[in-house]
């Protein structure tokens, strides 16, 4: 899967494309996945509920897509309403009325919010480049990379969860971690050896 | 190749070590440039990170799924069956929602909450949907078509595409279930995946029942309803009960030398003189009985 979005496409282009266009949709989806589910897991605090969540989320926000009407709110805010919405009905508290500004402090870009700190910033774009690689390589590759860095879990874990022997979830690891240098290096990211 | 594997394994060792002390070691036989990597992973990697696999599947889940006009006009029909009044909800030809013996406001309310969509109330069950009903009920053809899993986790949606693979007339345990989608530990969501089914009856989440043969919950309606759904297929549960009560598990042939579940297809053409029971798979295995390979058994 290519996660790598349109950068030139404006949300407000990519949603009249979408009433008409699945790839647009999935533009959308992935320009805007991460933060809902990100949103949903800090409330949540649970994978698979927030995983639930994230998949009504969009669901319901391709239901409503004919009847969506552009209001210069940027579409990911749209969606994070949808998740409050969501995550209220799941746990029943006061989480329903999300602020513009609540949303841009999770981390998604506005047109208004005030660019951060110099080096917040790149220590930012370095954190994305870098998984942002990762989302491009392999499926397993990828997965053995999050289950271990981000979400922490064992090598032992990982060999169940992906129904491999550990040796094979190891090997999985290093080829990962080999390939995401080379394509960290085609990119300029890092030095060449 | 070798090399390969134990540099592999030095590797996951020192990305162990890495991740324990926080701080980079020098491991001989380790690339350094490789691990300066893994060091950055791990400082910029968050616990809320979305897992890859998930995000994959939704996409293609979402792309895949009706035309957007269709989405929008999700519709129902009541249909009176053999089993009751069945509510049945579909958009085009998928189906998204079954309801036994409910009433109208109820269902659409619920399909509102699960699909967020106005239904339409067909004043006529469209012929299409009448067949697919009669043959699946009928026994004719197993209902196999499309459906809306929506809103359900890809785990949900895996046990669930897992058992409409039960036959009719048949029953399966919960750690079956659990077994043959390989997380044999996962039974007790094995049961909650069960419990979220939007499709009952279409998809037969009735034909899973306890391990010791008791017939478990039933949340698309209660015991007595299961019951009922499973007499109608043709599950003989007086022998059931009698052998649950006797608390033997699986049933073998002498002939065969093959161990089955009891309601396994293969029991039709078994004879009671032939038969044996057993408490456990391993004491079948003991005397020198090997499991079914139609109902795996173990």
């Amino acid at each position: 899967m290519d996660s790598l979005t349109p950068l030139t496409d404006s949300d407000e282009a990519l949603v009249a494309r979408a009433k008409r266009d699945r790839e647009a949709f999935g533009c959308l989806y992935d320009r805007y996945v991460e933060q809902v589910y990100q949103f949903t897991y800090r409330r949540v605090k649970d994978h698979t509920i927030a995983e639930d969540i994230t998949a009504r989320v969009f669901f319901r926000a391709l239901e409503q897509l004919p009847r969506f009407e552009w209001r210069g709110i940027p579409y990911g805010g749209w969606l994070i309403r949808i998740a409050a919405n969501l995550i209220h009905d799941h746990h029943g508290d006061a989480q329903r009325h999300v602020s513009l500004r609540e949303w841009a402090e999770d981390g998604v870009d506005m047109a208004a919010s005030e660019p951060p700190v110099e080096e917040q910033y790149a220590a930012r774009q370095t954190a994305s480049v870098l998984w942002q690689t990762v989302s491009a390589l392999p499926m397993a590759e990828q997965q053995v990379l999050v289950y271990r860095f981000a979400r922490d879990m064992s090598m032992r874990e990982i060999a169940t969860t992906l129904g491999r022997t550990e040796g094979a979830v190891k090997q999985l690891l290093f080829r990962a971690v080999k390939r995401l240098r080379q394509r960290l290096q085609q990119i300029g990211f890092v030095d060449e050896p | 190749m070798n090399r390969e594997r134990s540099q592999a394994e030095a590797y996951a060792t020192a990305v162990d070590r890495l991740l324990e002390q926080g701080t980079p070691s020098v491991v001989r036989s380790v690339d350094e440039p490789l691990l300066d990597l893994a060091d950055r992973l791990r400082q910029t990697a968050s616990s809320t990170t979305i897992d890859p696999r998930f995000r994959a599947s939704l996409r293609q889940r979402l792309l895949q799924s009706e035309g957007f006009a269709e989405l929008a006009e999700g519709r129902y029909a009541v249909l009176d069956t053999a089993i009751g009044r069945l509510h049945i909800a579909y958009r085009g030809r998928v189906i998204c929602g079954v309801s036994l013996a409910s009433d109208d406001a109820t269902f659409e309310q619920r399909c509102m909450a699960r699909h967020g969509l106005q239904l339409r109330r067909e004043t006529e069950p469209p012929a299409w949907l009448v067949t697919l009903v009669d043959n699946h009920l009928g026994g004719r053809r197993a209902f196999k078509g499309a459906v809306d899993l929506a809103g359900l986790t890809p785990f949900q949606q895996q046990v669930l595409e897992k058992i409409r693979q039960i036959p009719r007339g048949e029953v399966r345990p919960y750690t079956w279930v659990a077994r043959e989608i390989g997380l044999p530990k996962a039974v007790r969501a094995v049961g909650t995946a069960l419990g979220k089914n939007p499709i009952p009856l279409l998809i037969p989440c009735h034909r899973v029942i306890r391990s010791e043969g008791a017939l478990g919950a039933y949340s698309a309606g209660g015991t007595a309803l299961k019951e009922r759904i499973l007499a109608f297929e043709g599950v003989d549960l007086p022998e059931i009960k009698t052998l649950t009560r006797l608390g033997k598990r699986f049933r073998g042939s002498r002939n065969t030398r093959i161990f089955c579940l009891p309601t396994c297809y293969s029991r039709k053409s078994a004879k009671a003189q032939h038969t044996v029971y057993f408490t456990s798979a391993h004491e079948a295995r003991q005397a020198g009985y090997r499991p079914c390979k139609l109902c795996r058994p173990a």
